[in-house]
């Protein structure tokens, strides 16, 4: 379990303090599928700073099953925006980097991320550079990069929003599958309403900044699967949909 | 990709035409040398130029002779090769240990950046008479020279590099607890190659600059003597001549790099 307990962060800059967050208290279930919607510069990339022990909170503590977080945790991966694979290594190679940071990968380090890459249809692209793959591989490559350094938790910061609609829908559908399978708590930070509310068991809106929880919705649709696609059609999507469209328009 | 697929006739034009150019190019290229060494020589058989002033080709020809007849040639080649050489690695060797110091420690960036701001401005060469009482008057002092009017480019070049490696790639890296030091190895080194290579291709012009003018300044052989020496004793030939070696040199040692750079490029995939 995941949890933030009054979290508060400030930005020192030379010009003079930012309050970027002001409190936020989270739970977060192991396996629970959370998005953060806010207006820009809200703070929401500042939040999974926090939660993966990049930043230090200003106030408050972030704890996974009690135990503080004080730095990066083995336990949490952080998919960023853009892929950030590197040019200059395989796409084996991007994916082992994480586990080359701990220490020198094995033949089984080897042999699970190359079964990661077959299970979600890399396989034939594991020798080939990031250049030669399209926007919505590259994106898969990189959240098996986060998938295989094992860890319990997932940050995913706006991860498909350097795509265009189209591929966006379906990068999102595997993504969303992907993680199911592999049984990840995961906090999506998005700008889009719908991907929030189509990917997530729980959807947590804040405020401009310092930033505060406005509200949070449990999104409970009648759909007969966790397929974002399939949740976009179910009848109550739209009344999510309006709720937290006017939440975001009254501030 | 597909080699045995079929060429269509508009492709095949196209792929014609770009030979076609090719071959006008070079045509071109050895056109406008044989014309000009032809005008040269003609202007100065016709006395249109004065050829012990201007020089011609036929006489750098047969300066040229003279110095492979002395056993000599091989020897100036040698040395100001060998300067070169030496300076080069030594200057690249030196600001890419800098740079990564300046990487490494911000603070000490921060405090010595007007010093490098002066150094870099100040023409190096100013310096010549003090390298030379201090390492003598020898080929140390002219690669001295070489070192000094190279090492302070590269530092900041390789130095602003290496700070403006995406910041993304190095907070993925970090989010997964990396060291600076596997920091620097696996995100800023790599991401700086292209870098690297370029500061190799202006080091290398700069380590010719150099070394000329340390030979200049102090030298009792080498390409650069020669050519203050038949300056001196007004045999234009042996200068000519000299310089017409030392472009041979020159492109050589551009072009290695060049070849360097293709190789590495391929390897490192951009
Ligand atoms: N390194 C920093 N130094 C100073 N201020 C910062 C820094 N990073 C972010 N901020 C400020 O903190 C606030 C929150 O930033 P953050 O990046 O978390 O917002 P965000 O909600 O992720 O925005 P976006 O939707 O545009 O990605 C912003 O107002 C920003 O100006
Ligand atoms: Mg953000």
């Amino acid at each position: 379990m995941l949890k933030l307990e009054r979290v508060g962060f400030n930005y020192h800059t030379p010009e003079g303090e930012i309050q970027a967050i002001q409190e936020v208290s989270l739970d977060i279930k192991d396996g629970e599928f959370l998005s953060i919607i806010g207006p820009s510069g809200c703070g929401k990339s500042t939040l999974l700073s926090l939660i993966g022990g990049m930043l230090r909170p200003s106030a408050g503590r972030v704890t996974i099953d009690d135990q503080e977080i004080t730095g990066p945790d083995p336990r949490i991966a952080w998919m960023p925006q853009r892929d950030q694979l590197f040019p200059w290594r395989t796409i084996l190679g991007n994916v082992l980097i994480g586990i080359e940071v701990k220490r020198q990968p094995t033949l089984e380090d080897r042999r699970k991320a190359i079964a990661l890459l077959e299970k979600y249809g890399l396989g034939e692209f594991i020798d080939r550079y990031p250049n030669q793959l399209s926007g919505g591989m590259r994106q898969r490559a990189a959240l098996i990069r986060t998938l295989a350094v094992e860890p319990q938790i997932l940050l995913l910061d706006e991860p498909f929003s350097a795509l265009d609609y189209q591929t966006r829908l379906t990068v999102a559908d595997e993504v969303r599958m992907i993680i199911q399978r592999e049984q990840k708590t995961s906090i999506l930070v998005t700008h889009d309403i719908s991907e929030g509310i189509s990917m997530s068991d729980r959807v947590v809106v804040l405020s401009k900044r310092p930033s505060v929880i406005k509200s949070c919705y449990d999104v409970e649709l009648s759909a007969v699967s966790v397929s974002p696609m399939a949740r976009r059609d179910a009848p109550e999507f739209g009344h999510y949909f309006n709720r937290i469209w006017k939440e975001l328009d009254v501030q | 990709m597909n080699a045995q697929k079929k060429i269509s006739p508009g492709h095949q034009r196209y792929l014609d035409n770009i030979k076609k150019t090719e071959k006008k190019k070079r045509l071109w290229q050895i056109s406008l040398l044989l014309a000009f060494l032809i005008l040269w020589e003609l202007a100065g058989q016709m006395r249109w130029i004065d050829p012990f002033i201007m020089s011609q080709p036929s006489r750098v020809w047969n300066s040229l002779a003279n110095l492979v007849r002395e056993g000599s040639l091989g020897l100036h080649i040698a040395v100001t090769t060998s300067e070169t050489l030496i300076g080069f690695a030594l200057a690249t060797i030196i600001g890419l240990a800098a740079a990564i110091a300046l990487w490494w420690f911000p603070l000490a960036a921060k405090i010595l950046d007007p010093y490098l701001v002066v150094l870099n401005a100040l023409p190096k060469i100013a310096l010549g008479p003090i390298l030379i009482v201090w390492a003598g008057a020898g080929p140390k002092a002219i690669i001295a020279v070489t070192v000094l009017v190279t090492v302070v480019v590269t530092i900041i070049n390789l130095y602003n590099g290496f700070i403006q490696t995406d910041e993304g790639k190095i907070h993925l890296l970090r989010s997964f607890g990396a060291s600076r030091s596997q920091i620097f190895l696996k995100v800023v080194m790599p991401a700086n190659v292209p870098n690297l290579i370029s500061a190799l291709k202006i080091n290398i012009g700069l380590a010719w600059v150099g070394v000329i003018v340390g030979e200049f300044l102090v030298s009792r052989a080498g390409l650069g003597y020669l050519i203050v020496y038949g300056g001196q004793v007004f045999k234009l030939d042996l200068v000519m001549a000299s310089i017409f070696i030392l472009c041979l040199l020159t492109a050589l040692m551009y072009y290695a790099v060049v070849y360097l750079e293709e190789i590495t490029m391929k390897i490192w995939h951009s």
